[in-house]
């Protein structure tokens, strides 16, 4: 029900065609869509190999034999699931509306594109109540897992998000996608991308920004409160204030990116003033991440 | 509950910006934002050097503590010790007489005093200063003065007055200015004995700052001179103040053209007077007596005289309607009354008031007559007009009625007329003709009529060319009317220095200085000379001396110039200060 509210309309079937594009080989032990470099049991022929004790008798290809007097036995590449697991950084920065919105919007349809593909898809957040993370597989719980992300309560923990990410990934996942704002220390972010690479092989970040914090109008004398750690700062705001800011700012998240870029961890910028269907149609796409 | 120090009230200013600064301090609008993270390194950004950023970050500590440390000053009570004049409030009493321009060791006392007076005033130390000076109206020229340029440029402007100092007035105008608190009154004069000050005030202590002893005076004690047909026959006064013969010359000379007229050497014993007449001497309108020896006082080395004498007395006809006496009564002029046939054996220099009209060619003496004893009264009606004339210069005559006049004389002067008819006239001799009677008219009953008498015996008395002899600044109403066209009298030294101007002869004030002066309006120009008061030619050997209660503790004492409000107003500036860092840093942390 949720889901009409937070998603445009028949959302669902818009993105149905779509994907998750990886090359990550790392795949799960369950029969799923996608083909995998392993042999089993899909249509797909990969090759022939000569029979010896102990193989699948079944799988002994007869009509070589009639013709050859030799047993081989014929191969099928394996149809194998993904797995997917989304954690979303949940922490108070990330609860701005417009931010937690399009976090929301994006965990939902990436689920989706997870879950329609008969893939597993695990999702976490760091929340201080035991909530039993979500972990489904196959297209059916489509609906389950957008009520889930709607009513995701909202965290009323004042830890950092880096702090807590490590304990809530599921280990051996094909993809794995962390929704985040990016708002906390450099050496923090390093701490935890460090670690990261023994989780997935294809680790993608996406950077959910709102437009205040790209070009903050503010005037006058502010104080400004976080939303996070509720630290309270006078700034009399200036232009030369404002230019300092966006410089800092940019600053942080050039060394994120390269923080990233050394682990091998795919980085996607995100704004609240684009839309949910511009940047899976657009953006995702043109960085090859689903098709 | 009182207040010590209700000054110290303007400090509520203080505490009062305080409140403004808070109200007006900068207000943050608080604004929730997703993180401060680059807020805080760009803020940060503000911090210079280490050991700056740790004052900074101890700033309210160092200013805090160094608040209570001046605090802790403060209540110590420190003080500055200075050197001031005792008591707590100060007059200075300058006598502006002539006798303070003896010259003792080659300056004036009265510049001894000016330059003594500029010392003290730098030890005055903040205590109010009341200055004034002598005189027949003692003058206050600071009040309660704390501001030392004004006292040293008030000082620098003092001048000799030549007036007699009046010493027991100055003291009771100085009585009226003590305020219960202890006082100290500086006495710069030349002489002054201790029985003459009032000290039965134990607040009060006298400092008495007087000329030097042994000062030589030798002086025309009188100078006087009588004219006669034969010619004027002077006399002069001299006295010998000192203990030594003294010799010297005396001369007198013609006011008129400068001429010499006596000349003569002479010794006057020690401490004694001498005397010398001089007889038919030439003719002139006024005489300058000089002495010609060296003394320390050159002031009443000089004496000028004015011949023509001003008759004294008045005399009124028995006959007279009681009004008329009574009327130089009300004005204060003392008059005689005496039987109409007296009136011819009377002395030459009286005036005489009376309705006989052989009077007029049988005295000498000037004769105010009203009403004729040799015509009868015809009636008249009619408004009375009168000349521009001295004697209605504070007479109205407008309002006047008048029943009948007497037959006028064919070949007097007019100054007053009825309609037509003379009603006033004036002989060729200067005596004036009122051609009615006291019943005739209602004139007694206006006050003009008194101030016309007044007016009339001014100028009977008084020589119209020479006004008399007044002394230094002294006021007196004199019956001018200026000329028509000047507006205003002017007066001149001799030498024709402009000294003054007043606009009717109720203003005139003589100029300080001796000698003699011209008086001007228009064309009409009149004499009139200064001349030092009797008391102002004696020098008496001065003595400086303190009585009263601060002079066991000597003329100085110490003052103790409290420092608590400049600690206090340090202690408000750090307050501010570290209002202002908190402000900056915000009050969280």
């Amino acid at each position: 029900m949720n889901e009409t509210s937070i998603l445009p309309k028949d959302w669902s079937t818009k993105i149905g065609r779509l994907q998750i594009a990886t090359k990550s080989k790392l795949r799960g032990q369950h029969k799923g869509s996608h083909r995998s470099m392993r042999f089993g049991s899909s249509l797909d022929f990969s090759d022939f190999r000569e029979y010896h004790p102990g193989d699948d008798v079944r799988q002994i290809d007869w009509n070589v034999f009639g013709r050859t007097d030799k047993y081989f036995i014929k191969r099928f590449l394996d149809e194998q699931e993904m797995r997917v697991h989304i954690l979303l950084d949940s922490s108070k920065s990330m609860q701005e509306d417009k931010k937690w919105l399009l976090a929301k919007q994006l965990t939902i349809s990436l689920g989706q594109l997870v879950l329609g593909r008969d893939d597993r898809l695990s999702f976490a957040t760091p929340t201080e109540e035991k909530v039993a993370p979500f972990r489904r597989k196959g297209a059916m719980y489509r609906k389950a897992f957008s009520s889930y992300i709607s009513n995701l309560t909202e965290s009323k923990s004042n830890t950092l998000f880096t702090s807590q990410a490590l304990q809530h990934i599921a280990k051996d996942c094909t993809v794995l996608f962390i929704i985040s704002d990016g708002l906390e220390r450099i050496d923090e972010w390093e701490k935890i991308l460090r670690r990261l690479p023994k989780f997935s092989q294809d680790i993608r970040l996406i950077l959910v920004q709102s437009s205040d914090e790209i070009a903050p109008d503010f005037a006058g004398d502010l104080q400004l409160i976080d939303r996070e750690t509720e630290n309270r700062l006078n700034v009399s705001v200036s232009r030369r204030v404002v230019e300092d800011y966006e410089k800092k700012r940019q600053q942080h998240f050039l060394e994120l990116e390269a923080l990233c870029r050394r682990f091998g961890i795919h980085t996607l910028k995100v704004e609240t003033k684009d839309d949910i269907s511009h940047i899976l149609f657009h953006q995702m796409i043109r960085s090859n991440w689903i098709n | 509950m009182g207040f010590g120090q209700l000054v110290f009230l303007w400090t509520a200013i203080i505490p009062i910006t305080v409140l403004l600064y808070y109200f007006f301090r900068k207000k943050y609008t608080e604004k929730t934002i997703t993180s401060t993270m680059f807020w805080e390194t760009v803020m940060k950004e503000t911090k210079v050097s280490p050991y700056l950023q740790y004052l900074q970050r101890n700033a309210l500590f160092y200013l805090q503590m160094l608040a209570l440390i001046l605090l802790v000053f403060a209540l110590l009570q420190p003080y500055l010790k200075s050197q001031a004049i005792a008591g707590e409030h100060i007059i200075w009493v300058v006598d502006t007489s002539a006798t303070m321009l003896v010259n003792a060791n080659g300056e004036s006392v009265f510049d001894t005093h000016k330059k003594e007076m500029m010392s003290l005033s730098e030890q005055l130390a903040g205590k109010p200063l009341t200055l004034m000076t002598t005189g027949e109206e003692p003058t206050i020229l600071l009040r309660d003065e704390t501001n030392v340029s004004i006292i040293k440029s008030t000082i620098d402007k003092l001048e000799v007055q030549y007036e007699q100092e009046n010493l027991p007035k100055m003291l009771d105008f100085t009585e009226s200015l003590l305020k219960g608190k202890e006082t100290a009154i500086y006495l710069f004069t030349d002489h002054v004995e201790r029985s003459e000050l009032p000290l039965e005030n134990d607040k009060i202590t006298w400092f008495v700052k007087g000329s030097p002893k042994n000062l030589k005076n030798v002086s025309i004690l009188r100078f006087g001179a009588t004219s006669s047909d034969k010619g004027i026959s002077a006399l002069a006064q001299l006295s010998n103040d000192t203990s030594t013969l003294q010799k010297g010359a005396f001369e007198i000379r013609s006011m008129v053209n400068g001429d010499l007229v006596v000349e003569e050497s002479l010794e006057i014993p020690a401490n004694d007077t001498l005397s010398l007449s001089f007889k038919d001497l030439p003719n002139t309108s006024g005489l300058v007596a000089s002495l010609k020896i060296e003394d320390d006082y050159d002031v009443d080395n000089e004496s000028t005289i004015l011949l023509q004498q001003q008759a004294s007395q008045t005399y009124v006809d028995g006959n007279l309607h009681q009004l008329v006496t009574s009327a130089f009564q009300a004005m204060d002029i003392p008059v005689s009354s005496v039987p109409t046939e007296q009136l011819a054996d009377l002395s030459e220099e009286a005036i005489i008031v009376t309705n006989q009209t052989a009077q007029l060619t049988a005295s000498e003496s000037p004769v105010l007559l009203i009403g004729r004893n040799d015509e009868k009264a015809k009636e008249v009606t009619g408004v009375i007009t009168t000349e521009r004339d001295d004697v209605f210069a504070y007479a109205d005559m407008k309002d006047i009625f008048v029943s009948s006049l007497y037959p006028p004389f064919p070949n007097y002067e007019t100054i007053a007329r009825v309609g037509d008819e003379p009603f006033i006239q004036r002989s060729e001799k200067g005596d004036l003709i009122i051609l009615t009677d006291i019943q005739m008219t209602d004139w007694p009953l206006h006050p003009s009529f008194p101030l016309f008498l007044w007016s009339t015996r001014e100028q009977m008395s008084v020589n119209s060319n020479d006004l008399g002899t007044f002394s230094p600044n002294e006021r007196k109403a004199l019956s001018l009317v200026t000329d028509e066209t000047a507006g205003e009298w002017e007066v001149f030294s001799t030498n024709d220095e402009y000294i003054r101007s007043f606009e009717n002869g109720g203003q005139f004030s003589a100029p300080s200085r001796p000698g003699l002066y011209i008086i001007k309006s228009g064309k009409t120009e009149k004499q009139f000379a200064v001349a030092l008061q009797q008391h102002e030619k004696k020098i008496e050997n001065g003595t400086s001396f303190t009585i009263g209660s601060a002079s066991q503790d000597g003329v100085q004492e110490t003052v103790k110039t409290s420092l608590v409000p400049w600690f206090l107003l340090l202690i408000v500036l750090l307050l501010m200060i570290e209002w202002e860092v908190q402000r900056r840093r915000g009050i969280t942390n």
